[in-house]
């Protein structure tokens, strides 16, 4: 039997045999195994069997040998990398790595990023995991990897959205998420350079891939990429792909497609002269094929859009399709003019979400602005519409940081929203960035007159309590005086005081990492 | 020259991790009202809920505790965040002589220290009933003996009825006569049956691994049954598998070795709330690898800090076996000092030549301290391994987790460093590593 060509085996079969239907005879052995092994013979059955299996795995254990292979070929880390930053800030990352004060990652990412350090190799593994996981985060993970966290995402399939493409050679053949953030990259700085990469091999992407490379242009768009994006217009294969060319060329005023369209919108909006301006209306009675070919879409395409009736639906992508400037100029208006004009009136709804898709398209600061106010001030616009119908968030998103903080104050100075109301609190909570000093000291102002007011607890205040401790990443730390200020004066309002106490820790938190940068670094 | 602390050094004294979460917390100027130090004591005042500020004190020479506050964690939070202060701000701490509350407890604490001096002498003259003595041992030797017959009995009696059905037997098969043994007070026979008990459940090659610990244990009857006819080393190692422990009182009358003792790695497990710690520790001038093994309960503390990463200079007295591993600290100097990497082996193949010959001394080795030097931690896409510059391979333990692998490359970067770790014969679990003279340590 095969099984019983070394000692090893032959113990074994025996073993599980039993010695009572076979008797066991020590295996035979070359060497000095073998004579101690034949020792065993005068002794009973059981006891040479397990005597040879103590000897034999001695013999073993004591005679292993590792195995040689030939060195792995990785090319090594190379040199002069970024300094480590401090042990100090190492903790806090450690720390917020580990789950503790997690909404402060991007910022010590920041940090780092702008003080040129890396983080050090002990906590490589679990930054890259989470830049894994939350995508958003990876354009700020990048820059504090190191040469060193580049070459261990090399390593690990996982993270190979953190290694660059270093060269254009790499184009082809990388994975798609490495080419994607290539691609974004490039967008920014050589657009022409990106399409001509994209154009190159288009026809051979999947319909996924060419939504998403399509998605980058919006990054660097200009003109220039006119014609590319008219061609992707007529994509059999995809209808993703048709909708995002459509989105792109309608967000260049300039463009043929908004020129086109806007002949057509004229034609159905129109100014009546009176004593009082109003605006004319005309829903089209069909679709004609030249409107088809550009993109618009016969059916809605999303649940809101989907109450409107379907020519309804037709006018509203012809507005949101053309230059918000035709009306200004034509009809010699200002935005609130035009906007106060579609107040009450029988077609709002269209009008007004017609408007906001072209101004989101445009990027027109102004006209966000006075549609966002307006969001405010008019009782006739519910809530809801304004949450989910124009979808405030991004309408406040594409405003620029300054007139963000600008329209919050307004908010709650002019309009005076009160502090806890979850529309402010979500839009507070909302910024990207830091407050100004300006609102910061206003909230802080609305905090202490609210909560110095607030005797029941309503569902709001519950609201309000559970979110302060957030703030604490918008308040700018050279304010940290005025929050103790705060707390001292709204020491009595006990149902309150872990709330702020909690946000003075993160701040103070925030603070101290901050601090920790301007400690040096460490080779 | 100051003593240069990292953050991990003083977070791997936490009892557990909210206390080191919160000593974190801690860990910042503002918290302190007052921060002092002076040579190697350092001491603050924290504002806590209450109205007076904890005080809390460290004697770096041990390093040894103290706070005020009721927490019966050891040491505690305020006691950590301190720490951490010092190793991360150490400009904050001020020297500066010291209030009379830290004066009078390093007092105290000198005078505690020779009254435990005192007490031991005392332990040691009540120990002395020779006659009573001797009878206990003489019982408990009848008993044991009795014990390994019975084992013997057992062991012949399973391998007459052949082994094949052992996975499918329930873990009552064990649990018996692992209880029998404890009757006959051979906890450390019990141990090895208790422990066989879930080999025979490891699936594929179960029965390689069950007949070789078979053959231990039989190995270790055979081995007792002719006790006085072996070597006083080997006497000793047999008794203390079979779970007979010397006092630490009877060790430490052996002979000490001092020298100047690197910390090299330090691990701790946690087993129905006992604590049990594994201290590794390198001799610089005599390259003697010493264990040394804490037990501690739920959150109560060890009773000595050794931080891995230091050096203490010490003289420690070995447990007596064929292969001296386990010791304990007889004496142990004030100064604590840190090294950069310590020498370790530079191939492989002599390590395990080094671990065969021990073996071969004392087949019950478990765990044998490798540290090994210019080696490059590999992934093969399933397991963890380390290569040498002659290209010999040794896999790292299963039980380290995958992140710990990664950890292990990004402080490589590719290039060779410093490892230490424990050899259990066929994987090794790392416990350090030293690259670019920097200490990690993996818990």
């Amino acid at each position: 039997m095969a099984s019983t060509d070394s000692p090893w085996q032959t113990i074994i079969a025996a073993a599980l045999l039993g010695s009572e239907r076979q008797p066991f005879q020590p295996p035979i052995a070359p060497g000095q195994l073998g004579q101690v092994l034949s020792q065993l013979c005068g002794r009973s059955t059981e006891a040479a069997l397990l005597s040879a299996a103590a000897t034999v795995t001695l013999h073993h254990r004591v005679g292993w040998l590792p195995e040689t292979q030939a060195p792995d070929s990785i090319e090594p880390v190379q040199p002069d990398d970024l300094p480590r930053c401090n042990p100090l800030a190492a903790r806090y990352l450690q720390q917020i790595l580990q789950g503790q004060y997690s909404s402060l990652l991007s910022e010590w990412l920041e940090k780092a990023a702008q003080t040129e350090q890396r983080v050090p190799e002990m906590l490589l593994p679990a930054l890259l995991d989470k830049g894994r996981q939350q995508r958003e985060l990876r354009a700020l993970i990048l820059p504090v990897l190191g040469h060193r966290g580049r070459w261990l995402a090399a390593q690990n399939p996982d993270w190979s959205y953190a290694i660059a493409l270093s060269t254009e050679t790499d184009w082809e053949t990388s994975t798609p998420a490495a080419r994607l953030l290539y691609l974004q990259d490039l967008r920014s700085h050589d657009p022409d350079r990106a399409r001509e990469l994209v154009q190159a091999t288009w026809s051979q992407e999947t319909a996924s891939d060419r939504v998403k490379f399509l998605e980058t242009f919006r990054i660097g768009l200009s003109l220039a990429d006119e014609s590319f994006l008219e061609s992707a217009l007529g994509d059999r294969r995809s209808k993703e792909v048709r909708r995002v060319a459509f989105d792109l060329l309608a967000s260049l005023p300039d463009s043929r497609l908004c020129q086109q369209i806007t002949e057509h919108t004229c034609r159905y909006l129109s100014l009546q002269d009176g004593k009082v301006p109003a605006l004319k209306v005309l829903l089209p009675e069909q679709l004609d094929k030249s409107l088809l070919q550009l993109g618009l879409e016969l059916k809605p395409s999303t649940a809101v859009n989907s109450t409107l009736g379907e020519k309804a639906w037709w006018l509203l992508q012809l507005i949101g399709a053309t230059p918000l400037s035709t009306w200004t100029e034509q009809w010699q208006m200002s935005p609130q003019a035009i906007l106060k004009m579609t107040q009450s009136h029988e077609w709002q709804t269209v009008l007004l979400h017609g408007f906001v898709l072209a101004a989101k398209r445009q990027k027109n600061a102004e006209w966000l602005e006075v549609i966002f106010k307006r969001c405010f001030r008019e009782p006739d616009l519910s809530r809801e519409i304004a949450l989910v119908g124009l979808s405030i968030e991004e309408l406040f998103n594409m405003l620029p940081a300054a007139s963000r903080d600008d329209l919050l104050i307004y908010l709650l100075q002019i309009a005076h929203t009160k502090i806890k109301d979850s529309l402010t609190i979500w839009l507070l909570r909302y910024s990207p960035q830091q407050w100004s000093v300006d609102l910061a000291q206003l909230v802080l102002t609305c905090l202490e007159e609210q909560i110095s007011a607030t005797t029941n607890f309503s569902n709001s205040d519950w609201e309000l309590r559970a979110t302060l401790k957030e703030f604490a990443r918008f308040i700018p730390v050279s304010l940290i005086p005025e929050v103790m200020q705060l707390r001292i004066k709204l020491l009595d309002h006990t149902a309150w005081i872990q709330s702020i106490d909690d946000l003075l820790t993160l701040l103070q938190f925030r603070y101290e990492m901050t601090q920790s940068f301007e400690a040096g670094s460490r080779r | 020259m100051p003593v240069q602390w990292t953050s991990e050094q003083v977070l791997a004294l936490a009892p557990d991790a909210a206390s080191a979460k919160n000593g974190r917390g801690l860990a910042t100027r503002q918290k302190w009202h007052s921060l002092g130090s002076q040579q190697s004591v350092i001491w603050g005042e924290c504002q806590g809920s209450g109205k007076t500020p904890y005080r809390t004190q460290i004697d770096l020479s041990e390093p040894a505790f103290r706070c005020s506050c009721p927490s019966r964690k050891f040491p505690c939070k305020h006691g950590l965040g301190l720490f951490l202060l010092l190793a991360e701000q150490p400009n904050e701490l001020i020297e500066s002589e010291p209030p009379d509350w830290v004066a009078e407890w390093l007092t105290s604490r000198s005078q505690r220290a020779e009254k435990q001096a005192e007490k031991q002498v005392k332990r040691q003259e009540q120990a002395a009933d020779p006659a009573a003595q001797a009878k206990r041992a003489n019982e408990r030797q009848r008993k044991v003996s009795a014990g390994v017959q019975e084992l013997r009995l057992w062991l012949d009696d399973r391998v007459r009825q052949g082994l094949a059905t052992l996975p499918q037997e329930s873990y009552q098969v064990w649990d018996a006569i692992a209880a029998r043994m404890v009757d006959a007070q051979a906890p450390g026979l019990a141990r090895h049956l208790r422990e066989l008990a879930g080999v025979a459940h490891t699936g594929a090659g179960w029965i390689d691994r069950v007949l070789e610990r078979f053959g231990q244990l039989y190995l270790l009857i055979e081995g007792f049954e002719r006790l006085e006819t072996l070597p006083a080393e080997v006497q000793a190692d047999l008794r203390s598998q079979i779970g007979w422990s010397m006092s630490q009182d009877e060790v430490r009358s052996g002979a000490a070795q001092a020298d100047l003792w690197l910390v090299v790695g330090q691990r701790t497990e946690e087993e129905e709330r006992l604590k049990a710690r594994r201290t590794w520790l390198y001799g610089l001038s005599t390259n003697t690898f010493a264990l040394l093994l804490d037990f501690a309960h739920g959150n109560q503390p060890f009773e000595q800090t050794l931080l891995p990463g230091s050096c203490l200079e010490a003289e420690l007295v070995f447990y007596p076996s064929a292969y001296p591993l386990r010791a304990l600290i007889k004496t142990r100097q004030e100064a604590v000092l840190l090294t950069k990497t310590p020498p370790g082996n530079l191939s492989m193949t002599t390590a395990i030549a080094t671990y065969s010959k021990a073996l071969a001394q004392c087949p019950w080795l478990e765990r044998f301290p490798l540290l090994l030097q210019g080696v490059i931690p590999q992934f093969s896409g399933e397991c963890w391994s380390i290569q040498d510059q002659e290209g010999v391979v040794l896999p790292l333990s299963q039980r380290l987790e995958p992140n710990q692998g990664w950890q292990l490359l990004a402080l490589s970067g590719g290039y060779p460093f410093s490892i230490f770790g424990e050899w259990d014969g066929s994987t090794l679990l790392p416990l350090s590593v030293w690259a670019e003279d920097l200490y990690y340590g993996f818990h």
